[in-house]
């Protein structure tokens, strides 16, 4: 049993990387493949649409900061704690940057269109970043109460 | 959790927004760069458009093409695509074709066709033949383009009449929003949409007039030349 619980703690380190790292890659896939589409319509501002594209990259490395802060060394005693945090941050991370793929892609095709609404346009993205950052720092600060 | 159809975002991306066809001059997409857009397709969804596109665009449709070919080809497309919201786009469509039909018929004072005769398609089909005499064969409160149309067709108004049902389609198609986003219905809306600027473009009075003229001189070449071998 003590075993599974240390297993678990380990799952719980590595969770905000690997689900970070889902969601991060579905996000940019889903908007680079509406930047790419932007790039054939357009005459200019190509690298405005590729740089919306990367923003759900942001994911993956909160994710990689929570697993290095999360990281030490795993007893019966911690691995819940830790586990606990470390899942929860990661479907968080995952979520949200797969949703700020979808509000992504509606941004470029709106923004392609319209140019002069681009910074609106990315407004809903940059909120469903806002909830990723919300998860982390709060992950941050819980991880500290854990005991080592 | 929702997945936005990923086949389809990157070519709907690439496709610029299309304006009310009677403000711009042409389309702002021509029709060779839109074919190859649509190669970004899969197989069998480029081959379902290209299917939709031979039964429903204009100018796919030959002259040789009679009233029950198309019928058929159009029943028989309509039972592969099975319940969805391209066929109910589509039916809307077939209904405004078949009322056209009927008036046409009617002004040519062609009597109701009888019920052996495949002339028309869709929903109102029994309900036209049995309200032939009626002026808007009792369908105006469903249709509310159809009173000025027929007023146009009355009048013999071409141009107006074809303004009348572009103005209509385009306000349709405009109004409509497909189940699902990002997907192979929103490709099928956005070509209707651009199929009817793409014909309201080619409406050129200039272009007509001189296509006029070099059938006139065509036809008048043959008498001519018969004129001088005669002399």
């Amino acid at each position: 049993m003590e075993q599974f619980v240390i297993a678990l703690g380990w799952l719980g380190i590595f969770a905000p990387t690997a689900l970070g790292a889902i969601g991060s890659s579905y996000g940019c896939a889903r908007a680079g493949q509406a930047a790419a589409g932007a790039l054939l319509d357009t005459e200019s501002g190509y690298g405005k649409y590729i740089g919306l594209s990367a923003m759900p990259s942001t994911q993956v490395i909160l994710g990689i900061v929570v697993m290095f802060t999360l990281n030490r060394e795993i007893t019966a005693g911690n691995a819940p704690g830790i586990f606990a945090i470390g899942l929860l941050t990661g479907l968080a991370l995952m979520l949200s940057a797969v949703y700020q793929g979808q509000a992504l892609v509606a941004a470029i095709n709106a923004a392609k269109n319209k140019p002069e609404i681009f910074g609106l346009a990315i407004a809903p993205a940059a909120i469903v970043e806002g909830f990723a950052v919300f998860a982390f720092v709060f992950a941050l600060v819980l991880a500290g109460s854990i005991p080592a | 959790m929702t997945n936005p159809n990923a086949r389809y975002i990157d070519l709907l991306c690439s496709l610029p927004y299309l304006e009310n066809p009677f403000i711009r001059k042409r389309p702002p997409i021509t029709a060779i760069q839109f074919r190859k857009r649509l190669n970004m397709l899969d197989f069998e969804s480029r081959a379902l458009m290209k299917k939709l596109a031979s039964t429903f665009y204009w100018g796919q449709i030959s002259l040789e093409d009679t009233d029950e070919k198309l019928v058929r080809q159009a029943n028989r497309l309509m039972d592969e695509l099975g319940p969805s919201d391209i066929r109910e786009w589509q039916m809307w469509r077939m209904d405004l074709r078949t009322i056209m039909s009927a008036l046409r018929r009617r002004k040519r004072q062609l009597p109701a066709p009888d019920n052996n005769t495949v002339w028309g398609f869709g929903h109102y089909v029994g309900h036209i033949i049995n309200n032939w005499n009626h002026p808007t064969f009792k369908l105006e409160s469903r249709f509310l383009w159809l009173i000025d149309a027929r007023e146009l067709l009355e009048a013999g108004d071409s141009y107006g009449l074809e303004r009348h049902l572009l103005t209509t389609e385009w306000n349709y198609y405009s109004s409509l929003q497909a189940d699902d986003q990002y997907s192979l219905s929103d490709v099928w809306l956005y070509s209707m949409k651009w199929d009817l600027v793409d014909r309201w473009c080619r409406y050129n009075a200039d272009v007509a007039k001189q296509h006029f003229e070099q059938l006139v001189q065509n036809g008048l070449k043959q008498p001519l030349a018969e004129l001088r071998a005669m002399s």
